[in-house]
C-alpha cells in the first residue's frame, strides 16, 4: 500500500504557505505559529557513529501541510482545528517511536528542503513507526473530510531519470507525468521504482499546482529476516560455546588476500 | 567449469544496483532468502550495523565486471564459559547462479588437494579480511540444513564444531583458526 510520510519539514511548510516565494522557514514558523495554523513539531537527535548525537532535526506532522494551505485560502478556523490534531498527532506514542526511529536511522532521512527518504533504505522498526503513524493521519483527515476538502494524494512511481526531467508513471491510470529535475534536491535524486505522493492544487484563472513529496509503501520489504537479520550484540543472551578458545584449531589461516576500495 | 580469479572489491552503496540484480537461487528454499536477503536488505542492514559493529560487505568480480560472489562478515561477542570475547560472524555468503560450482585454476589449491571453487573463495577472502581485524580466530555461521553442499564447505574449510540454533530450520557452525 502507497502512502504519504506522516510528517513534513519547516521549509516544506513555508513552501506550502506561499508556493514559488523564497521565504525562510523560520520566518514562515513564526508566523504561522502565532496565527496557531501551525503545530509545534517534534525534534529528533540523530544518533551516528559511536552512539554520538549529530546536528537535531525538527519534523512536523503531515497535517501541518494541510492546514497552512486552508490558512492560505482562507479558512483559518478550519486552519486551527487541523493544527490542534497535529499537535495532538505530535505528543502522542505513534511520534515518539517515529522519532526514535528516526534518530536511530544510520544516515539522515530529513534534509533541508525536502525529506530525504529512500524506500529501500529504512528498516522494519521505522517502516512499522511509520506506517502507525501514517493511519493515524489519514484517519485525521477522514475525520475532518467532512468538513473541509483536504483533497487527495496521488502516487506515482519513478520510471526514468533523465538530466532535466524525471518521468513519473502514475499508479492509478497509469499516465506518466514529467516532473523537472531540477525540483530535487541532489540528495533526493530518486532512483527509477521510487515512489512519489503527488498534490494538485487549483489556483484558479487557469493555473494549477503541481506539489510532489517522497511517498512510501507499507509492507513492500518481505525479504527474510532470520538469520541474516541478528539482533546486535547486547541485545539478547550470549552464545556460549564451551571451551572454545582453548580447542584445536580446525581452519587454515586464510592466505591474505587483497580486498579493492575501501570497507 | 573453470574461470578466471576474481578480484575481491569492498561494497557499498554504489553498489546497489548490482545487489539488486544479484541471482543466486536455483529454486532451494534457503537460496530463494539468500537471494532476497542480498538484493533487498544487505546494504540497508550494512548501513545500520556499521554504527555498531564493522559489518563488511565484500564481492568478488569477473573480469567482465559481473558480481559471481557476495559475502558479509562483522563482529560476534561469543562467551566461552564467563568470558566475553569478540570473533567473527560469516554474515552471508552466496555465489552467482553462472558461478555456481566454478573453479579457480590459478589460485593455488589449499589443504584439501583440489581446486579452489568460488565458494571456497569468497570464504578465503571474507576470513582473509577478518583475519586482519583484532577480534579472536574464532568465526562462526548459521547455514540451513537442508543446505547440503554449504555444510559440506563449512566442513571443508573448517567450521565443524556444530551447535544447535535457536531456529530449527538451522544450524551454527563454528571453527578456530590456526594461528602463526
Amino acid at each position: 500500500m502507497l502512502a504519504e510520510l506522516p510528517f513534513t519539514t519547516a521549509e516544506a511548510i513555508a513552501a506550502e504557505y506561499k508556493p514559488g516565494v523564497r521565504l525562510t522557514s523560520k520566518a514562515a514558523i513564526r508566523t504561522l505559529r502565532s496565527k496557531s495554523v501551525v503545530s509545534d513539531g517534534v525534534s529528533i537527535r540523530p544518533r551516528r557513529e559511536h552512539g554520538r548525537v549529530a546536528g537535531g532535526q525538527h519534523i512536523y506532522s503531515a497535517l501541518n501541510l494541510d492546514a497552512v494551505r486552508l490558512y492560505r485560502r482562507g479558512d483559518e478556523a478550519a486552519a486551527r482545528k487541523i493544527a490542534e490534531r497535529a499537535q495532538a498527532l505530535e505528543r502522542g506514542d505513534g511520534a515518539a517511536r517515529l522519532a526514535k526511529a528516526l534518530a536511530d536511522e544510520p544516515e539522515p532521512v530529513v534534509g533541508s528542503g525536502w525529506m530525504v527518504f529512500r524506500t529501500s533504505n529504512y528498516d522494519g522498526v521505522l517502516e512499522k513507526a511509520l506506517a502507525e503513524l501514517s493511519q493515524a493521519t489519514e484517519h485525521e483527515r477522514e475525520a475532518m473530510g467532512d468538513a473541509v476538502d483536504l483533497g487527495r494524494a496521488t502516487f506515482a512511481r519513478v520510471v526514468k531519470v533523465h538530466s532535466d526531467v524525471v518521468e513519473l508513471r502514475l499508479d492509478e491510470g497509469g499516465a506518466t507525468v514529467p516532473l523537472p529535475a531540477h525540483e530535487l534536491p541532489e540528495r533526493m535524486a530518486p532512483a527509477v521504482g521510487s515512489v512519489v505522493a503527488l498534490r494538485w492544487e487549483d489556483l484558479g484563472a487557469g493555473m494549477t499546482l503541481l506539489k510532489a513529496a517522497p511517498a512510501f509503501e507499507t509492507g513492500a520489504r518481505s525479504g527474510p529476516a532470520y538469520p541474516y537479520d541478528r539482533p546486535l550484540l547486547g541485545e539478547e543472551p550470549p552464545t556460549v560455546v564451551e571451551g572454545i578458545l582453548a580447542s584445536a584449531p580446525t581452519i587454515r589461516r586464510p592466505r591474505a588476500i587483497p580486498i579493492r576500495g575501501v570497507s | 567449469m573453470e574461470i578466471g580469479t576474481p578480484v575481491a572489491r569492498y561494497l557499498g552503496e554504489d553498489d546497489r544496483d548490482a545487489l539488486a540484480s544479484f541471482r543466486c537461487s536455483t529454486g532451494a528454499w534457503f537460496e530463494d532468502e539468500v537471494e532476497s536477503f542480498v538484493a533487498t536488505q544487505l546494504l540497508r542492514r550494512h548501513a545500520a550495523r556499521r554504527l555498531h559493529t564493522r559489518h563488511t560487505v565484500i564481492g568478488l568480480e569477473a573480469e567482465s565486471g559481473e558480481l559471481v560472489a557476495v559475502g558479509a562478515h562483522e563482529e560476534d561477542l561469543l562467551h566461552d564459559g564467563d568470558s566475553p570475547f569478540t570473533s567473527t560472524f560469516l554474515v552471508v555468503a552466496a555465489v552467482a547462479v553462472e558461478a555456481q560450482g566454478g573453479t579457480l585454476p590459478d589460485v593455488e589449491p589449499l589443504d584439501e588437494g583440489r581446486l579452489v571453487s568460488v565458494g571456497r573463495y569468497l570464504l578465503e577472502v571474507l576470513m582473509s579480511d577478518a583475519d586482519a581485524a583484532a577480534r579472536e580466530p574464532v568465526f562462526r555461521a548459521v547455514v540451513a540444513k537442508d543446505n547440503v553442499r554449504s555444510l559440506a564447505l563449512c566442513t571443508r574449510v573448517g567450521l565443524t564444531r556444530v551447535l544447535a540454533d535457536r531456529d530449527p530450520r538451522f544450524e551454527q557452525r563454528l571453527g578456530v583458526v590456526r594461528q602463526g
